[in-house]
């Protein structure tokens, strides 16, 4: 019980620095999601292509690897971040590319009919998108994109190997510090547990009144 | 500093040698966990309480938690409780178990798309549970599946560089090695980055591929 008592503080600590960064890195993943998703159809190949790159590059290579090129090999490039920033900017892009595929694909799930009222009614492009297209989309996005938030809450923990002080770091730290690793390894785990499981229980009880109010079912 | 090709070519040999490891890791860990995810997938449709409760936990858990954190668990613990496996092993096992929770979940969602009436035609016959699991319900469930499936390889795949914390000298740990040593991170992490791409693209395009055939028959 002692060792827990003297490694609980530094855990907390890393555990707040772990919300911090999936806040952030969340904020960033949830811009570029629906930016991405819906210029990945736009009419223009200008746009469409360099989309198109960005988003296979990211889901193509490992988030470990992308943290580590950002962190060791762009500096040399001459563009130098601190750990923290350069791992939530890199977990933000990841997981954004991922989630703009959700956004493309609920965009396109909404019935084509929606888009024929648009151009009938005259709206332009803007106005269809924000006022009729998206808010549609959204409904469907929200179950995929929970999934997701729990990815990037994971993935904070690769932040360890460029030795920001998160849950994981801190957790290794107080292992070699103390020893342990059995109890010290476990309270990180529940911790995670208990930070994650919210998110997924939210996901399920929404799906499942989604499900129920509207036709809408779970895309993955 | 500029892009040195002399240096790529130098270390190109040893980063391939990596990547044969980083696959040959990855689809082990795959072996791993389409075998035990079957199995959970059965626990969990099972009609015992205790079974399809404790395979729940398990699936939830490993869903929940990240994957590093469970490597380390299992790299620093194992030891202390007398089990001495090397780190390769480990984590094999670990990342194993760890998909094993996913496909679980495509396993059962397949095993639940076959009708009902193939259960009860099964029954009807009086064959054995064995027999309708292997001979009725997995031949028509697992096809389905594959896509699915491949998608979670590919990812396990890209999830290889973290058995690199638990000192297994897979591609992006042989790339690190490297690069310490000339302080050419540029190359060497580019490269890493490239093969991964290289390999793992090509791969869901198949996929992709195979999914659309599918859908179309």
């Amino acid at each position: 019980m002692e060792i827990i008592e003297a490694v609980l503080p530094a855990l907390f600590r890393g555990a707040k620095i772990t919300v911090q960064v999936t806040l952030q890195a969340g904020i960033l993943a949830l811009i570029v999601s629906v930016v991405v998703g819906v210029l990945r159809d736009a009419s223009s190949s200008f746009i469409r292509i360099p989309i198109g790159v960005y988003v296979e590059f990211f889901r193509g290579t490992s988030a470990f690897v992308q943290i580590y090129w950002v962190y060791f090999a762009l500096p040399l490039l001459g563009i130098q971040l601190s750990a923290i920033a350069a791992g939530t900017v890199v977990l933000g892009l990841n997981v954004g590319a991922y989630g703009s595929e959700v956004v493309r694909g609920a965009l396109r799930a909404v019935a084509q009919g929606q888009r024929e009222a648009c151009i009938a009614l005259n709206l332009s492009k803007w106005t269809a998108l924000t006022r009729i297209l998206l808010p549609q989309a959204m409904l469907r996005v929200i179950v995929p994109w929970s999934n997701l938030l729990i990815d990037l809450l994971k993935g904070t923990s690769l932040l360890s190997a460029i030795t920001v002080t998160e849950l994981a770091f801190a957790g290794r730290q107080s292992v070699s510090a103390l020893g342990n690793p059995l109890l010290i390894f476990g309270v990180v785990l529940l911790m995670y547990l208990i930070l994650a499981a919210p998110i997924a229980w939210a996901s399920k009880f929404l799906d499942e009144r989604l499900r129920r109010g509207l036709s809408v079912g779970r895309q993955s | 500093m500029s892009w040195d090709w002399h240096y790529v070519l130098e270390i190109l040999p040893e980063l391939l040698q990596a990547t044969i490891v980083t696959v040959r890791l990855a689809l082990l860990g795959f072996v791993v966990a389409i075998v035990v995810g079957l199995l959970v997938a059965i626990a969990r449709l099972s009609n015992d309480r205790i079974i399809s409760t404790l395979a729940w936990g398990f699936t939830e858990f490993v869903r929940l938690t990240p994957l590093l954190v469970q490597l380390f668990f299992a790299f620093y613990v194992l030891p202390e409780i007398g089990i001495k496996l090397p780190a390769e092993p480990t984590g094999v096992l670990v990342i194993g178990l760890h998909y094993a929770a996913y496909t679980s979940e495509v396993y059962r969602s397949g095993i639940r798309a076959v009708a009902t009436e193939q259960w009860e035609a099964s029954i009807a016959l009086n064959l054995s549970t064995f027999a309708i699991w292997r001979r009725i319900i997995l031949p028509q469930a697992v096809p389905p599946m594959i896509p699915a499936l491949g998608n979670y390889l590919i990812q396990l795949f890209k999830e290889i560089p973290l058995l690199s914390t638990i000192t297994v000298y897979e591609l992006l740990n042989t790339g690190n090695l490297l690069a310490s040593s000339s302080f050419r991170y540029l190359e060497t992490l580019t490269l890493v980055g490239v093969i991964f791409l290289l390999l793992s693209y090509p791969s869901s395009l198949l996929i992709r591929r195979l999914e659309s055939n599918l859908v179309k028959t």
